[in-house]
């Protein structure tokens, strides 16, 4: 693996495509943060008549020059974006029908220039259209270095003005009322966006470029929330998505040919489904177990609830299984076993006791229950006959914090809405 | 044949179509149609059909979406020509694209799931990971793109159909594109007419739609179907990102002349319609003149750009 960084012919591109995306990911972040993602993808598309008339003009003064269409793809990127500012500043059009009408007519202008050499020059055209998809092979270190400095200068952009850009991000109020200039760093923000295109078009294309600006901050959002730690992940699931790019589309082209452009955006999909899955906080695995988890408590905290609803009515600690399967409505040796475990029922052949622990836990469930009736009914005027749902959801979540709050508020209540005792507050 | 248009300048190029018509109507003999009368009558029909729909992207404000389809037919496209090879293509013969053109049914199922499937994916992206829209959008169009790419270059060596889908190419359309565009076109007026009142309220007032007990969210997947249904019949005239500006930019034009939805379906309809004439006659002029073979749906484009930048102008002096 260690080849492709000292390879002459494939350290370029590999070099390249990981400071394309690293650039990207960073600088993504914020645009995503601010919930403009698809600016990026306006915008990358807009620089392509740059990147053409570039090219032409190259072709015109007979100069090899591989800056020439860079600049041009900034220039008209930058008017692009000025363009969608104005339009739905001055013009009070929808964001997205400006963002969408810029792209498509940029788009059919540089097809216009595209068409002009189609039949003249055919290396010329061949050429242009590469920059559709990207190439990330024909890369040279002259470019490498380029998208150095230009990495560099983002980098210091960033930092320079890090902590407007970071309370324009976080609290766009507070921000105004400090005195902060919303659009100027707005345009900063798209500014630098426009220096990550420039450096993403040659290996990821103007069609894909935007989801490297908008992938990596996804996934890395999925994990964290703190801003430094989002935009260091981001840059760095962008870079491994570069370098897996080059990798895979590398190793895996024997008998047909895997794109290296594309190669990265799956990199970059696979990195984010396996966060979607795999996230602590917000991955669809956890949130599942911990749903599973919520429900099988409720489940056994209401067998409880029914054991001492019994245990009062009757007036003794001992029932027989069918009497309480009969009543509990769901199936009852799941979390039967459950209680068990936990102390608070003992079970024999046919019956079932409640242990005094177990009696204690019942109370506290009904307590809550009842507690949170009366509050609906006195301070969120609900109907006696319509607060017991949203008790028996309560009961399982309400805290001892919350528990005691109640306690004040209500004033030490002692019967609920429908004259049922509350039993009183008891350490457990 | 002999084109009568070859050599026309930009207004000998309406005399002739004028006069062409003309004869149309009086002569009994069937006349063949010119290239350019081909491109013409695609364009326009197509180019009404965007406008009408259009419409309604634009006032949902679901254009992106629209971007986000006309990526995704891609990896549809491709999967339509892969069913096609397998089903009608005699065994051992090897997949060429070139040389193959699936009939309409594939290419309306392929189309049509792929739209569904982008639809799905950004709905379960964004409400069951709880990610903001438009970075739900944009991650799923991307990716599913990608994927077509690859699958495209894996079969052919090459990005050429990729290329081609974004780009069109007006000078290789045949007859049958001819009554593909009309078939679409027929279509969607017929539905766009039987829905109107639903696709109507849910575009102003999605709430009162509701008390009247129609879901925006069906209409949201109606106006994507009709989107990728109109995205085929373009992707071989105009490319799909061309597609996007017929879709987008004469409803925009449109909507600062006029409130009413009719009258803004109407003049986006019209405008299209004399976009695509001026820029095919402009394209033939070109040739005439400067013998350079300009991107005829480019031009288009480019004329619709050019309008609403002065309609923009214009209007805001009168606001002024």
């Amino acid at each position: 693996m260690i080849h492709y960084f000292t390879d002459p012919v494939l350290s370029a591109p590999t070099i390249g495509s990981m400071l394309m995306c690293l650039l990207a990911g960073f600088v993504g972040t914020f645009s995503v943060l601010l919930k403009r993602s698809l600016v990026g993808e306006a915008l990358s598309h807009a620089s392509y008549p740059g990147v053409i008339l570039g090219l032409i003009i190259a072709k015109l003064l007979f100069v090899e020059n591989q800056l020439i269409p860079l600049v041009g793809a900034a220039l008209s990127s930058l008017l692009g974006i000025y363009l969608i500012q104005k339009l739905v500043w001055n013009y009070k059009i929808q964001s997205d029908s400006a963002l969408t009408f810029v792209l498509a007519s940029f788009f059919g202008v540089a097809l216009v220039f595209l068409s002009s050499v189609q039949t003249s020059y055919p290396t010329l055209y061949r050429e242009m259209q590469s920059y559709l998809f990207g190439q990330a092979a024909t890369q040279t270190n002259v470019q490498v270095v380029l998208y150095l400095v230009l990495t560099g200068i983002v980098l210091t952009g960033t930092l320079l003005f890090y902590r407007p850009i970071k309370i324009v991000i976080s609290d766009p109020e507070y921000a105004q009322a400090v005195g902060i200039n919303r659009h100027q760093i707005y345009m900063l923000i798209w500014a630098i966006t426009v220096l990550s295109v420039v450096v993403g078009i040659r290996s990821l294309g103007v069609v894909l470029m935007s989801s490297m600006l908008i992938f990596p901050a996804v996934t890395s959002r999925l994990w964290t929330e703190k801003l430094e730690v989002v935009l260091l992940l981001a840059s760095l699931l962008g870079m491994l998505s570069g370098f897996f790019g080059v990798y895979m589309s590398h190793e895996m082209s024997h008998a047909v040919s895997f794109p290296t452009g594309p190669m990265i955006v799956v990199c970059a999909a696979l990195f984010f489904i396996l966060s979607a899955i795999f996230s602590p906080k917000q991955g669809l695995l956890f949130r599942a177990i911990r749903k599973f988890s919520f429900e099988k408590r409720c489940t056994e905290e209401n067998l409880l609830k029914l054991l001492y609803k019994c245990s009062v009515e009757k007036n003794a600690v001992q029932f027989s299984c069918d009497e309480i399967a009969k009543r509990f409505q769901a199936s009852l040796w799941q979390p039967l076993g459950a209680l068990e475990r936990k102390g608070w029922v003992k079970r024999a052949e046919d019956s079932i006791e409640l242990t005094p622990s177990g009696m204690l836990w019942g109370r506290k469930i009904v307590r809550l229950h009842r507690l949170w009736e009366v509050y609906l009914v006195e301070y969120c005027e609900v109907g006696k006959d319509r607060v017991h749902p949203s008790a028996e959801a309560m009961e399982h979540i309400i805290t001892p914090e919350i528990e005691e709050e109640l306690e004040v508020l209500l004033s030490h209540p002692t019967v609920d809405p429908h004259k049922q005792p509350i039993p009183p507050h008891e350490v457990v | 044949m002999h084109n009568p248009y070859w050599g026309n300048t930009f207004f000998q190029f309406f005399e002739t179509l004028f006069v062409r018509l003309s004869l149309f109507c009086v002569s009994s003999t069937p006349m063949e149609l010119a290239a350019d009368e081909l491109q013409l009558l695609v364009l326009v029909l197509l180019s009404v059909t965007a406008a009408l729909i259009g419409t309604f992207f634009v006032l949902r404000k679901m254009t992106m979406l629209a971007n986000a389809l006309s990526h995704t037919i891609l990896p549809g496209v491709v999967l339509a020509y892969l069913a096609y090879h397998y089903f009608h293509s005699p065994v051992g013969e090897a997949f060429d694209f070139s040389h193959l053109l699936p009939s309409d049914i594939y290419l309306l199922v392929g189309a049509l799931g792929s739209s569904f499937l982008t639809m799905f994916l950004i709905r379960f992206v964004a409400s069951g990971l709880h990610i903001k829209e438009d970075a739900a959008i944009g991650m799923i169009f991307t990716l599913l793109f990608a994927l077509g790419i690859i699958l495209v270059t894996a079969l052919t060596k090459s990005a050429h159909i990729g290329a081609e889908l974004l780009m069109g190419n007006v000078d290789a359309l045949s007859l049958g594109d001819l009554s593909l565009a009309w078939g679409i076109f027929v279509a969607t007026v017929g539905i766009i007419v039987l829905a109107w009142r639903p696709l109507f309220l849910t575009s102003f007032d999605p709430l009162f739609a509701k008390m009247c007990g129609i879901s925006n969210e069906k209409m949201n997947y109606l106006v994507m179907a009709l989107g990728s249904i109109a995205a085929i019949g373009a992707f071989r005239a105009v490319g799909v990102l061309l597609f996007l500006a017929f879709l987008v930019t004469p409803p925009l034009i449109a909507r600062r002349l006029t409130h009413s939805l009719v009258a803004m379906a109407c003049i986006s309809c019209l405008v299209g319609i004399i976009a695509s004439l001026v820029g095919v006659a402009l394209s033939r002029h070109i040739l005439s003149f400067y013998g350079q073979a300009l991107s005829t749906a480019g031009l288009i484009v480019t004329i619709l750009a050019l309008a609403f930048a002065a309609i923009c102008a214009i209007s805001k002096k009168k606001a002024g």
